[in-house]
């Protein structure tokens, strides 16, 4: 039976996404205090005029409905959608004030894509883009890559018990790391705070040893600090990770990239002392397995290649944007040309496999999940033990993921369902690409890009892409980070709606 | 006569050296960042010229060399020469300065052996083109007044509903 809303849900529902609007309103404190310090007066009246018009709409809905009104399961997944949809309308304002944006679209593009900690870029003259637009693009990734109900719940939006975690559950997020909601976020943000001050300590370091100034060292290093740490992708520069010619560089974010794409539960073990959760938990050992295979293949498909032969090239190309790939964050020190001249066919799949698969559940990393991946495979062994097995035995299958579980029909049922979703979604992206008239294997990379919220370009993302496929794509980065559930629970209440009414008339 | 061979050597010596840049310039084929990257272009291993922005400080490259970016036709693209070369360029490319306008002159590597496989050119000469220049942002004041309203109007929004709440029904 389908469920319609009522106007007491629409109330509550838009009620609290306001109140997480209002939240990015308040974030847009941060480019503005930038802006001030930079001396970049008209950007910093863009995020005067962006906080003015988001914190109103914020307003509007927070009063449509009483603090503290009580959602259910159903309206926590609207809220979710919605929120991110309302965010990335809004943190769009300022972007497309910059002029640095084709039209309002592709500020939402952007937005939707530093949100959702895709990376794909529809920036014009980055090399010349404010630093308080900066800041605020990699903002959108630190918000986002927490999650924005995360990051609501933790300044504490007015909100206690079933439905904060029926929100937090509706982001994405499976895990329980704390007995309370509230304090899984802030564990979160903590975890958050940690990695992201060593990473830009490391940076600055690595920035003034290559001689950029302090300021300059610092920005960029917050800059690429949210963009590896949240999986992101974006850079303050046009030319991403290749900028900056240095190794150390690579080593810093990619070590960050690893940490982004770990489970926080998993985070939480470790912090506890618990280690040997790494080598047990299924997800740590589908991600080791797979970076593994996926390695040697990009080993053996560049080293087959006349550009990229040496084993410095191999790791500097090859593995670091493996990593980049298979953690979602899309760190790119290749032109965009160079996936489909040069890289060659095995290493340019490897690619394709490593977006396509993404890194772990609970973490910033878009894409499959390793858990999937790791429950997938062993559903197959445990259906074929038991296809071979003789009529009369009991064939069981456990996995170890924070606690030893039984796989059974329902876990192997739920992984599918979502693992087919996203094969669906590549596939359909890929086709609409094409139809589009670009070449099938750019217009499938793309999808994947988007859909795995990668940020990894072949070139086919660009202010001059048609409209209609930078909607297509903002569709599938939206969906993919909610891993879909949400964003169906949306496309059903409105058809329930309409039916509904019809059937009154 | 030994004096006059050597005078020989010397001027022959003088005219060949100025003479090779000016005939590796003259051989040089001039590009533009997109082509560069296109990987279609055949120019890998050869010497080109491009002209563009310098979008950034030089920055270490090991060997009392450093690297500049260049960015043409809105793709820059990193070079490497020796420091001396690089000391000329005054103005870096951001959001308040354009950076000075080189022309450069050097081998093209589509995935440099000595830098990991990076795209890049190593520079045998650069010269400044334009001096770089502050970029001029005027001001919109306009977006103060509905930026502010829209505070504001916010702010009286929630506490108008929140002091509605408050009142016992």
């Amino acid at each position: 039976m389908w469920v319609t809303l009522d106007r007491g849900d629409i109330r509550a529902i838009l009620h609290y996404t306001g109140m997480l609007v209002l939240a990015v309103a308040g974030a847009m404190v941060v480019p503005f205090i930038v802006a001030v310090i930079s001396g970049e007066w008209d950007p910093a009246l863009d995020y005067v005029l962006g906080a003015g018009v988001t914190a109103l709409v914020g307003a509007l809905f927070v009063r449509l409905a009483p603090r503290g009104v009580p959602i259910n399961r159903r309206d926590a997944l609207l809220i979710t959608a919605l929120a991110w949809l309302a965010a990335s309308l809004t943190a769009a304002v300022p972007l497309a004030f910059s002029g640095h944006f084709g039209s309002y679209l592709d500020a939402t593009f952007e937005a939707m894509s530093g949100f959702t900690t895709s990376g794909l870029v529809l920036v014009q003259d980055l090399d010349h883009l404010a630093n308080a637009h900066n800041v605020w693009r990699h903002l959108t990734h630190l918000i986002g890559g927490q999650g924005i109900v995360v990051a609501a719940l933790s300044i504490a939006i007015g909100m206690r018990g079933g439905g904060a975690m029926s929100l937090y559950h509706a982001e994405g997020r499976d895990e329980k790391i704390m007995p309370n909601v509230m304090h899984t976020a802030r564990f979160i943000w903590l975890v958050t705070a940690v990695y992201v001050a060593l990473g830009i300590a490391s940076l600055t370091a690595v920035n003034l040893g290559a001689g950029m100034g302090f300021g300059r060292s610092v920005l960029h290093a917050f800059c690429n600090t949210a963009a590896c740490w949240d999986t992101g992708g974006f850079g303050p520069q046009s030319q991403n990770s290749l900028y900056y010619h240095s190794p150390w560089f690579e080593i810093v974010t990619v070590m960050l990239m690893i940490a982004g794409t770990m489970n926080f539960n998993l985070h939480a073990h470790i912090w506890r002392g618990e280690r040997r959760e790494l080598f047990k938990n299924i997800e740590a050992r589908t991600i080791a397995v797979n970076t593994l295979i996926l390695s040697v293949l990009i080993g053996l498909g560049l080293a087959g290649t006349t550009l990229y032969s040496s084993s410095g090239e191999i790791i500097r190309k090859g593995i670091y944007h493996l990593l980049s790939a298979s953690s979602g964050t899309g760190q790119q020190s290749l032109y965009a040309a160079q996936w489909t001249h040069g890289y060659g066919g095995l290493g340019f799949v490897v690619i394709l496999m490593a977006m396509a698969f993404g890194g772990m559940a609970s973490s910033t990393a878009g894409g499959i999940k390793a858990f999937r991946i790791g429950v997938t495979v062993k559903g197959l062994m445990w259906r074929i033990r038991q296809a071979i097995a003789p009529q009369s035995a009991m064939v069981t299958e456990s996995y170890h993921h924070f606690s030893n579980a039984p796989l059974n029909s329902e876990v192997l049922s739920n992984v599918l369902l979502v693992f087919l979703l996203y094969i669906v979604t590549y596939i359909t992206g890929g086709i609409i690409g094409m139809m589009y008239g670009y070449p099938p294997a750019e217009a499938i990379f793309e999808s994947i890009s988007a859909a795995a919220n990668v940020g990894l370009s072949t070139g086919i993302t660009a202010p001059t892409m048609p409209t209609g496929l930078k909607i297509v794509y903002i569709v599938e980065m939206w969906a993919g980070r909610l891993e879909f559930m949400a964003l169906f629970a949306i496309v059903a209440s409105v058809i329930a709606s309409v039916r509904d009414r019809r059937a009154h008339r | 006569m030994r004096r006059a061979v050597i005078l020989c050597v010397c001027m022959a010596l003088a005219c060949a050296l100025p003479g090779q840049s000016v005939a590796s310039a003259a051989t040089a084929t001039q590009v533009s960042g997109p082509e560069l990257v296109s990987m279609t272009s055949g120019l890998d291993g050869k010497l080109v010229t491009f002209e563009g922005e310098v979008v950034s400080e030089a920055l270490a490259g090991g060997r009392g060399n450093v690297w500049l970016n260049v960015l043409s036709g809105g793709v820059a693209v990193g070079v490497w020469m020796p420091e001396t070369m690089a000391d000329q360029v005054r103005e870096f490319g951001c959001w308040s300065h354009n950076g000075d306008m080189v022309r450069v002159t050097g081998v093209f590597n589509e995935a440099c052996d000595l830098h990991g496989g990076d795209l890049d050119i190593h520079a045998d000469s650069m010269v400044v083109v334009t001096a770089g220049e502050v970029r001029s942002h005027p001001v919109r004041y306009w977006k103060l007044a509905p930026g502010l309203a829209g505070i504001v109007l916010a702010y009286a929004t929630l506490r108008r509903a929140w002091r509605r709440e408050e009142q016992p029904s």
